[in-house]
C-alpha cells in the first residue's frame, strides 16, 4: 500500500532567466513499512523534496499525497494539524525543546493534540531506543547521540503515517551514526513504521531497504 | 470535579434556578431601591430574554452534539463495512477530528492484522511450494537411480557408483529437509531464542571450528580479532549457526589462498561483528537479493549448498534484535557486519 | 477559553508557557519594567486627575464655606419643622443668622446661631476646644479673634458688637472653641442654642416686614436622594408655602451647592483624555517592542513548534499567557509607584493651575477608582501591544526551524534583487543593518523622537512663562499702598474714609530711594456732585442700597447699568494720577507719544479713556468700547456744565489700573458700566476740590527695597487699616510657577525619555545577542573586535541621530503650531510664546551618547573568547 505518493513534483525559485530548479519533476512512491533513503549531494534537491513531503513547503506544481490526502489542497492551519497527527520529523540538529526534559519532548506531539499519553507505548519506544534511564534529563545534559534518539522517539510516539528524517546523523560521529540508524531501523521495523531519510552519506544510505538517488532535482536510476 | 457522573439534566436544573433566582433578586433590589416600576418591568424583560436565548443555545448545542455522535457512529459503521471514506474535516482543530483520526488508526491496525495473517498464510504456502520444488530434483534423481539399480545388467563398479550417487542425493535431501525444518520452526516461532549474557568469544570459536577444515584445505588465512572476554546477550546455538553460515559462504566464494578476517567491536548500542573475505565480491544490486531464501549466485551452482544460509542468518540476527549489513567490491572482497544489541531488550 | 467541540489541547501550552516564562529571567524583567512604566504613567495621570478634582472640590467648598448638597433660607419656625419632617434631608443643620459684627475693620465676622451639624457642614467646628453650650460661649476663627483683639485660645474673652432689629448689642463672650480660618476677609462666629433662650427678642421673625435676617431659620443639608435635586427643592419650597423666586413676597431661597455637586470640567476632561491617549501610544511602543523582540529571539523555536504541529491558536495562547503573567507582576508595581509619584507631584500641578487661588486643600485619597482605571488602561495597552507580536509568532513558517536567517515574511516581487556594489564601508553596513527590519527601526526612532518632542514642548512652555507680564497685570510699580477695603473683593473703595491718609504718603516719600511715586485720586459714592455727560441719557433710575450707602443707578440706551450722581448724569469712574502714574497706562488708540499726551492732558481739556481689554491680546472689549478718540465728554459740577474734555487716547486697562492688584470692586461699585476717565491729578483736584486718594504707587531703587519692605511691614502693623501690594511678591509667585512647569513637564518628558531609552537598550542588546553567530563569522573572516564595536556604535548612533534630526525638526514644527496655539488661549494670558529647541538638542545629545555607550558595554559583557567559543555559545 502506498503511503506516500509524489507526482510530477516541481519547485522553481525566481524567474527567468535566473530561475532555480530545485525539483524538476519528481515521481516517487513509498510503501508502508519501507525504509527508504534519498541520497544526493548538496544542492541536489533532497532537502526540498523532504520539505515538500512533510507539507512544510508548497510546490510550484505537482502533488504530494500522504495516506491518500493531497497536501497541496490544505491550508496552512490544516497542514499543521495534519503534520501533528501524521508526520514525524527528525532533524539534523535534533531540535529538541531545551525547556522540557526528554520525556516531555517525546510526548509533545501527543499533548499538542490534547490526548492523554499512552505511557506504556512511550516506555516501549524509549526502551527500543535505550533511553529508559535518560527520560528525566534535560536535553542540555544529553550527548548528541542521545539527543537524536530522543528526537527519534518524538517522531515515533504519535504513530505517524511517515517519519521524515533530514540528515539524522549529520551531527554525529560515524560510530554513533551507525548506532542511531540501526536503532531507527529496528524500531521502525518493530512498529511497522515508514521512514524516508535523506542523506549525502552512502554508508548510511546502505542501511536502508531502498536507495533513491537524486541529482539536479531529478531522480536518477 | 468529576464531570463524568454529573447528569446534564441536573446541571441544567441548577443553572436555571440560579439564573431565575439571581434575576429575581436583582429585580427586587431595584424595585426596593427606586420603587420604579419601569425598572422592574425592564429587569423582568431582560431576564426573560436571557432565558430564551439560553434555551436556544442549549437546543442548538444538543443538535450539534447529536450530529457529532452521528458522524462518529457512521465512521464506525464504515469501518465495520470496510468502506472507509474520506472526510473533509480531518485536519481541523476539533474534537471530532481527533476522535475520527484515532478511529482510523484502529481501522488500520485491524487491517494490518488481517494482512499479516494473509501474509503468514502466503508464506506458508510459498514455503510448501519451495519445499516441493526443491525436493523434486533429488527425488527425481533418486527415482532414476533406483530404476537404474533395479536393472540387472550393471557391473559392480557401475552399481557402486550409482549407490554413491544415491547417497549424495539422499544427503542432499536430508540437508534440505533439515534446513526446511529449521526455517519453518524459526518462522513460526516454535523455536524461541534463549538469550543469555555470555561470552561471544566462545560463540565465535564454535562457529570458526566448523570451517577450519575447509579453510585449511583451500590454504586460507583466518585472522580473528576479538577480546577474550566479550559479554553480550545472545543465543549461543543459533548465533553460532548464523555466524557459521557467513563463514561458510566466505570460504566457498573466496579463491584459494585468500584471507578471512573476523573482528568484534563494541559500539554504544550494538556490538559489531565483521566477517571480511577477499572473495569475488557481490554487486551492489544483489545486496538485497542474497538474503532471500534459496538464492544462489550463478557462479557457484556446483558447490554444495541450498541458498538458505544467509536467509537463516538474517532471521536469527533479527530475532535477537540486531541487523546485518553487507559491503562489497567486485573482485576484491566482501564484508558482512553483524550488529547485536548490547542491552537486553523485549 | 475552549468551547464545546473545539479541540481542548491547551494543557501543553500552559506547561510550555510556564517553562518558557521561568527560563527567561532577563526578558521577563524587561517586560515587567515596560508594563510597570506604562502603569506608572497611567496611575500618575489618574491620581493627579482624581486628586485635582477632589482638591478643587474641597477648596471650592471651603471657599463657599459649605459642603452641603443644598441650603434653604428665611424659614419660619413652623416651616423649619415642616422641612425637617419632610425627609428630604439625610442630615441637616440649623442656622439662625444674627448679624455681622460691627466692631471689625479688616476681617468681617458673621454671627450666627448654629447647631453641630451646621458647623460641620460649613467648616466651623472647633479644632481646639469645644462647641459652645452656655449663652455666653462662642466658637470663632483665629483671624476673627485676632481682629477682636484677642489671641486664639480657649477661654479668651472678647466683646462683640452688633445690631439686630434696630437695637445695638455689646456683649462679653468667652471662647469655648476656635478653628483655623480659611478666608482672610470673612469667617463665621457661632453661638449655642442657649443664646436664643437668653436673648429671645433677637430671634423674632420679622423678615417679611423689614427683611431683617435675625429670626429667620436657615439650614444647610445633605439630600437623602441625590437625583433631581432642583426638582426636589421646588417641591419642598412649594410644600412649605413659598416660592424660590427671589422677588416673590413669600420667597424661600433654596439653592443647590454647585461646589459639592459640580459638573465635569470639560477642559480638564479633554486634557486628561489627550494625556491618556498619548500614554497609551507611548506604552504601546514600549511594550510592543519588548514582545516583538522576544518573539524575534525565539523564531527558531516557534518554527519548531509549528513543524511538530502547534496550531496558531496554541502559539498565540503561549504568548498571551506569558503576557498575562508579566502583567500581573508589572501592573501592581507600576500602580504603587505611580500612586506615590502622583501624590508627590499633585501639589505642584495645583499650583500651576491656580495662580489666583490662595489656599488650596490638597487631598489625594487612595480611591479604588484610580487603581482600577490605571490597571484597566494598562491591561488594555498590553492587550493591544501583544496582538501583533502574537500573530507574527503564530504565522512563523515551520521552515524557520531549520534555517538560520530570518526569512522574509512576504515574497517581495519588486524587492531588491540586486544591489549596486558600494563597497564595505562600515557606515554603509550599519545603514544596511538598520534597513533589515524597517518597521522595528521606525518604531524605535519614533519613540525616541516622541520624547525629544515632548521635552522640547515642555521646555518651550516653561520658557514662555512671561513673569513680567504676570507681574505687570497685578501691579505696575514696585509697591502700592491702599486701604484694606480697597483690596477686598467684597468691599471695595467706595467711601471717602477709605482713602489713603496723606501722612502715609509723606512717610513713604521720606524713605530713601523712592522714585516715580504717584497719587491715585478716585471718586467715591459720596462724590455725587461731579458727573459727566458723554452723550448718553440714563433712564429708569432707581435707588439701590447694596453697600450700606444709597446709590442711584439706571440704564443707558444700550442697556448698560450706570450709576448717576445728584443730577442724574453718570458718575463714571474718575482717576487722577501724577505723571509717573499716567505713564504706566498702556495706550491702545490715539496719542501714543507720552510726552505729547501728558502735555495735552495738562492743558486741561483732554482726557484718556480707559477700556476693558482682553488680558492676552490687549484687544479692547467691544461691549464697553462705545466712545471714540475725538469724542467729547462734558464735566458737570453741581448740575452745571463746567468743562469739556476731548478723548485723545484710549488705554487698555489692567485690573490694577482700575483698582488694586486683581481687585476691581471699587470701580464695579462706583461707576458700574460707565466709562473710565483718566486725568492728571491736578484736574481731578480742580473738579472734586478735595478728592480722596484710592492708593499711592511708587518704585524703589534696588538697594533700598529691603528697607522699604521692613518699613511698610511695620507701618501696616501700626495701621492695620492699610495694606500694601508688592511687585516682588508677585514676581516670586510667577517664577515659582515657571519652576513648577519645568519640574512637572520634566518628569513627563523624563518618563517618555526613559521609554525611548529602554526601547533602545532593549533593541540593541537583543540584536547584539541575536547576531552573535553572524558576528563570529565576520570575525573569522578578519573583522577585528574593534571594527565590530565601531559598527555597532554606528548603528546605535544612527538610531539616535535619526531620532535627533526628526525630533528636532518635529519639535520646531510642533512648537510653532500646537504649542503656540495652546499658549495663545486667553486663559493662559501670562504666557508669551517663546520658542526654543535647546531641550531637544540636549536630549538628542544624551541619546546619542547612550547609543554609543551601549555597544561598548554589551560587547564587553557578551563577547568574550575566541570565535569558536562564541559560535558554540550562540547555539
Amino acid at each position: 500500500m502506498n503511503i506516500l505518493q509524489v507526482t510530477e513534483l516541481k519547485k522553481y525559485y525566481g524567474e527567468e532567466p535566473n530561475i532555480t530548479k530545485a525539483l524538476d519533476g519528481v515521481d516517487l512512491c513509498v510503501e508502508e513499512g519501507e525504509f527508504a533513503a534519498i541520497v544526493g549531494t548538496s544542492g541536489s534537491g533532497k532537502s526540498t523534496l523532504l520539505n515538500m513531503m512533510g507539507g512544510l513547503d508548497v510546490p510550484t506544481s505537482g502533488s504530494v499525497t500522504v495516506r491518500g490526502k493531497e497536501l497541496s489542497k490544505m491550508n496552512d492551519e490544516q497542514l499543521t494539524v495534519f503534520r501533528r497527527r501524521n508526520i514525524g520529523f527528525i532533524f539534523q540538529n535534533y531540535n529538541l525543546i531545551p525547556i522540557l526534559n526528554a520525556y516531555e519532548n517525546i510526548i509533545m506531539p501527543v499533548e499538542l493534540d490534547g490526548n492523554r499519553v499512552n505511557v506504556r507505548y512511550v516506555e516501549e519506544v524509549a526502551g527500543l531506543l535505550s533511553l529508559t534511564d535518560r527520560l528525566e534529563y534535560m536535553p542540555g545534559n544529553l550527548s548528541g547521540g542521545q539527543q537524536q534518539r530522543v528526537a527519534i522517539a518524538r517522531a515515533l510516539v504519535s504513530k505517524p503515517a511517515i517519519v521524515l528524517a533530514d540528515e539524522p546523523t549529520g551531527n554525529l560521529d560515524s560510530k554513533t551514526s551507525a548506532d542511531v540508524i540501526g536503532l531507527l531501523k529496528r524500531t521502525c521495523y518493530e512498529l511497522n513504521q515508514t521512514i524516508v531519510m535523506i542523506t549525502h552519506n552512502d554508508q548510511i544510505a546502505q542501511m536502508a531497504d531502498r536507495i533513491i538517488r537524486i541529482e539536479d532535482g531529478r531522480i536518477t536510476a | 470535579m468529576n464531570y463524568h457522573s454529573l447528569s446534564f439534566r441536573r446541571i441544567l436544573r441548577h443553572i436555571s434556578c440560579g439564573v431565575i433566582l439571581t434575576d429575581a433578586a436583582i429585580v427586587a433590589a431595584v424595585y426596593i431601591l427606586t420603587g420604579n416600576r419601569t425598572a422592574v418591568i425592564c429587569g423582568a424583560v431582560v431576564a426573560a430574554g436571557s432565558i430564551c436565548w439560553g434555551i436556544l443555545l442549549t437546543v442548538i448545542f444538543q443538535k450539534k452534539l447529536s450530529s457529532f455522535t452521528v458522524e462518529i457512529c457512521s465512521t464506525l459503521e464504515e469501518m465495520i463495512q470496510d468502506n472507509v471514506q474520506e472526510k473533509p474535516y480531518m485536519e481541523e482543530e476539533t474534537l471530532l477530528a481527533r476522535i475520527v483520526h484515532r478511529l482510523r488508526e484502529l481501522y488500520r491496525v485491524m487491517l494490518r492484522q488481517k494482512e499479516q495473517n494473509a501474509r503468514a498464510r502466503e508464506e506458508l504456502q510459498s514455503l510448501v511450494s519451495d519445499i516441493s520444488h526443491q525436493t523434486r530434483t533429488p527425488v527425481t534423481n533418486l527415482k532414476m537411480i533406483q530404476e537404474t539399480l533395479q536393472e540387472e545388467n550393471l557391473t559392480d563398479i557401475e552399481r557402486k557408483e550409482f549407490l554413491k550417487a544415491q547417497e549424495s542425493q539422499i544427503d542432499k535431501l536430508d540437508f534440505l529437509v533439515e534446513a526446511m525444518v529449521k526455517t519453518s520452526r524459526l518462522e513460526t516461532g516454535v523455536i524461541t531464542l534463549e538469550k543469555k549474557t555470555q561470552n561471544l568469544y566462545d560463540t565465535l570459536a564454535e562457529a570458526l571450528a566448523g570451517i577450519f577444515a575447509k579453510a585449511d584445505q583451500k590454504q586460507m588465512d583466518i585472522r580473528v580479532n576479538c577480546p577474550e572476554t566479550f559479554m553480550i546477550a545472545h543465543d549461543r546455538k543459533w548465533t553460532t549457526e548464523a555466524i557459521f553460515n557467513i563463514l561458510d559462504n566466505a570460504v566457498k566464494y573466496t579463491p584459494p589462498g585468500g584471507r578471512i578476517g573476523v573482528s568484534v567491536e563494541r559500539w554504544e548500542a550494538y556490538a559489531k561483528i565483521d566477517i571480511a573475505d577477499t572473495g569475488k565480491g557481490i554487486p551492489e544490486n544483489h545486496y538485497a537479493l542474497i538474503f532471500q531464501r534459496f538464492y544462489r549466485e550463478k557462479e557457484v551452482h556446483d558447490e554444495d549448498g541450498v541458498g538458505i544460509g544467509l536467509y537463516l542468518t538474517r532471521e536469527i540476527i533479527s530475532l535477537q534484535g540486531g541487523y546485518i549489513k553487507v559491503s562489497s567490491s567486485s573482485g576484491e572482497g566482501t564484508v558482512f557486519s553483524i550488529f547485536l544489541p548490547n542491552e537486553c531488550v523485549i | 477559553m475552549v468551547l464545546p467541540f473545539e479541540n481542548d489541547n491547551l494543557k501543553i501550552v500552559k506547561t510550555l508557557a510556564k517553562r518558557s516564562f521561568l527560563a527567561s529571567r532577563f526578558r521577563n524583567l524587561v517586560a515587567v519594567l515596560a508594563i510597570a512604566l506604562t502603569a506608572v504613567l497611567f496611575t500618575t495621570v489618574t491620581t493627579i486627575g482624581m486628586g485635582t478634582m477632589e482638591s478643587m472640590q474641597m477648596t471650592q467648598q471651603i471657599m463657599k464655606m459649605s459642603k452641603s448638597d443644598a441650603d434653604i433660607r428665611n424659614l419660619t419656625k413652623e416651616q423649619y419643622e415642616d422641612f425637617k419632617e419632610s425627609g428630604i434631608a439625610s442630615e441637616s443643620g440649623l442656622r439662625m443668622p444674627i448679624s455681622f459684627l460691627t466692631n471689625t475693620v479688616r476681617h468681617s465676622i458673621e454671627l450666627d446661631l448654629a447647631d453641630s451639624v451646621q458647623r460641620e457642614l460649613t467648616f466651623c467646628q472647633p479644632s481646639h476646644g469645644k462647641e459652645p453650650v452656655k449663652a455666653n460661649e462662642i466658637v470663632a476663627s483665629d483671624k476673627a479673634l485676632e481682629e477682636l483683639g484677642a489671641s486664639p485660645e480657649v477661654g479668651a474673652e472678647v466683646t462683640i458688637e452688633f445690631t439686630a432689629h434696630g437695637r445695638d448689642y455689646q456683649l462679653p463672650m468667652i471662647v469655648s472653641g476656635w478653628y483655623e480660618s480659611s478666608h482672610d476677609e470673612l469667617s463665621v462666629m457661632t453661638v449655642s442654642e442657649a443664646f436664643q433662650e437668653e436673648y429671645p427678642e433677637i430671634f423674632e421673625y420679622t423678615y417679611r416686614e423689614d427683611a431683617e435676617l435675625a429670626g429667620t431659620y436657615w439650614a444647610d443639608f445633605m439630600m437623602a436622594d441625590k437625583t433631581d435635586m432642583e426638582g426636589q427643592l421646588d417641591e419642598l419650597v412649594e410644600s412649605l408655602g413659598g416660592s424660590r423666586e427671589i422677588d416673590a413676597p413669600n420667597s424661600i431661597p433654596a439653592i443647590v451647592n454647585q461646589e459639592t455637586n459640580p459638573g465635569m470640567d470639560g477642559k480638564m476632561l479633554a486634557a486628561f483624555a489627550v494625556l491618556v491617549i498619548l500614554f497609551i501610544f507611548c506604552g504601546y511602543l514600549l511594550i510592543y517592542n519588548v514582545f516583538d523582540i522576544a518573539v524575534m529571539q525565539e523564531v527558531r523555536r516557534y518554527g519548531l513548534y509549528r513543524t511538530i504541529g502547534m496550531s496558531k491558536k496554541q502559539v498565540k495562547q503561549l504568548i498571551n499567557r506569558q503576557a498575562v503573567w508579566v502583567s500581573c507582576m508589572g501592573i501592581p508595581l507600576g500602580l504603587l509607584t505611580g500612586f506615590f509619584a502622583g501624590k508627590m507631584t499633585l501639589p505642584k500641578i495645583m499650583d500651576i493651575l491656580s495662580t489666583e487661588y490662595k489656599n488650596i486643600e490638597i487631598s489625594v485619597s487612595p480611591n479604588p477608582v484610580i487603581f482600577i482605571a490605571a490597571a484597566v488602561l494598562t491591561a488594555l495597552t498590553v492587550f493591544i501591544s501583544t496582538r501583533k507580536p502574537a500573530r507574527v509568532a503564530s504565522d512563523i513558517s515551520p521552515m524557520e526551524a531549520f534555517r538560520y536567517v530570518e526569512e522574509k515574511r512576504k515574497k517581495r516581487k519588486h524587492g531588491k534583487m540586486k544591489r549596486r556594489s558600494r563597497g564595505v564601508h562600515l557606515g554603509q553596513m550599519a545603514l544596511a543593518n538598520l534597513g533589515r527590519n524597517k518597521r522595528r527601526s521606525a518604531f524605535i526612532i519614533v519613540s525616541l523622537m516622541l520624547s525629544v518632542v515632548m521635552l522640547n514642548a515642555v521646555g518651550t512652555a516653561a520658557g514662555s512663562v512671561d513673569v513680567e507680564r504676570q507681574v505687570n497685570e497685578m501691579v505696575r510699580t514696585d509697591f502700592e499702598i491702599a486701604h484694606v477695603d480697597t483690596g477686598s473683593n467684597l468691599k471695595g473703595y467706595i467711601k471717602r474714609d477709605q482713602g489713603v491718609p496723606i501722612e502715609a504718603v509723606e512717610a513713604i516719600q521720606r524713605m530713601p530711594g523712592v522714585t516715580g511715586g504717584s497719587v491715585v485720586y478716585k471718586n467715591t459714592l459720596e462724590d455725587l456732585q461731579v458727573t459727566f455727560d458723554y452723550g448718553m441719557k440714563i433712564s429708569d433710575i432707581e435707588v439701590y442700597d447694596e453697600q450700606g450707602i444709597a446709590q442711584k443707578a439706571g440704564e443707558d440706551p444700550d442697556g448698560r447699568l450706570v450709576s448717576v450722581g445728584e443730577d442724574d448724569y453718570p458718575m463714571c469712574n474718575v482717576y487722577g494720577m501724577d505723571k509717573a502714574g499716567l505713564a504706566h497706562l498702556q495706550i491702545a488708540e490715539g496719542e501714543k507719544d507720552f510726552e505729547k499726551l501728558y502735555e495735552k492732558l495738562m492743558e486741561g481739556s483732554s482726557v484718556i479713556l480707559g477700556m476693558q481689554a482682553d488680558r492676552k491680546t490687549k484687544v479692547l472689549d467691544e461691549y464697553y468700547n462705545y466712545l471714540n478718540v475725538g469724542d467729547t465728554i462734558t464735566a458737570r459740577v453741581n448740575g452745571e456744565e463746567v468743562k469739556t474734555y476731548t478723548v485723545i487716547a484710549k488705554a487698555a486697562l489692567t485690573s490694577d489700573d482700575e483698582g488694586f492688584g486683581f481687585s476691581v470692586s471699587s470701580s464695579i461699585h462706583v461707576g458700574i458700566d460707565a466709562p473710565y476717565l483718566y486725568l492728571p491729578q491736578e484736574q481731578v483736584k480742580e473738579l472734586y476740590q478735595d478728592p480722596a486718594m484710592m492708593k499711592y504707587t511708587f518704585d524703589v531703587e534696588d538697594g533700598n527695597k529691603e528697607e522699604m519692605r521692613e518699613f511698610l511691614d511695620s507701618y501696616i502693623q501700626e495701621n492695620p487699616s492699610m495694606t500694601v501690594l508688592s511687585a516682588d511678591k508677585a514676581r516670586a509667585s510667577a517664577e515659582s510657577s515657571r519652576t513648577m512647569i519645568y519640574v512637572v513637564g520634566g518628569i513627563i518628558a523624563f518618563i517618555f525619555g526613559i521609554t525611548g531609552i529602554l526601547n533602545l537598550i532593549n533593541m540593541m542588546s537583543t540584536s547584539i545577542l541575536a547576531r552573535r553567530r553572524e558576528f563570529a563569522t565576520m570575525q573569522s573572516i578578519g573583522m577585528t573586535k574593534k571594527q565590530l564595536r565601531n559598527l555597532l556604535m554606528l548603528e546605535g548612533s544612527m538610531y539616535a541621530a535619526g531620532a535627533a534630526v526628526f525630533g528636532i525638526l518635529l519639535s520646531a514644527v510642533v512648537d510653532q503650531t500646537l504649542v503656540k496655539s495652546i499658549l495663545s488661549s486667553p486663559s493662559l494670558w501670562s504666557f508669551t510664546y517663546r520658542m526654543t529647541i535647546v531641550p531637544a538638542v540636549i536630549l538628542s545629545v544624551v541619546l546619542i551618547v547612550i547609543s554609543v555607550l551601549i555597544p561598548r558595554i554589551a560587547m564587553r559583557m557578551f563577547y568574550k573568547g575566541s570565535v569558536v567559543e562564541q559560535l558554540r555559545m550562540a547555539e
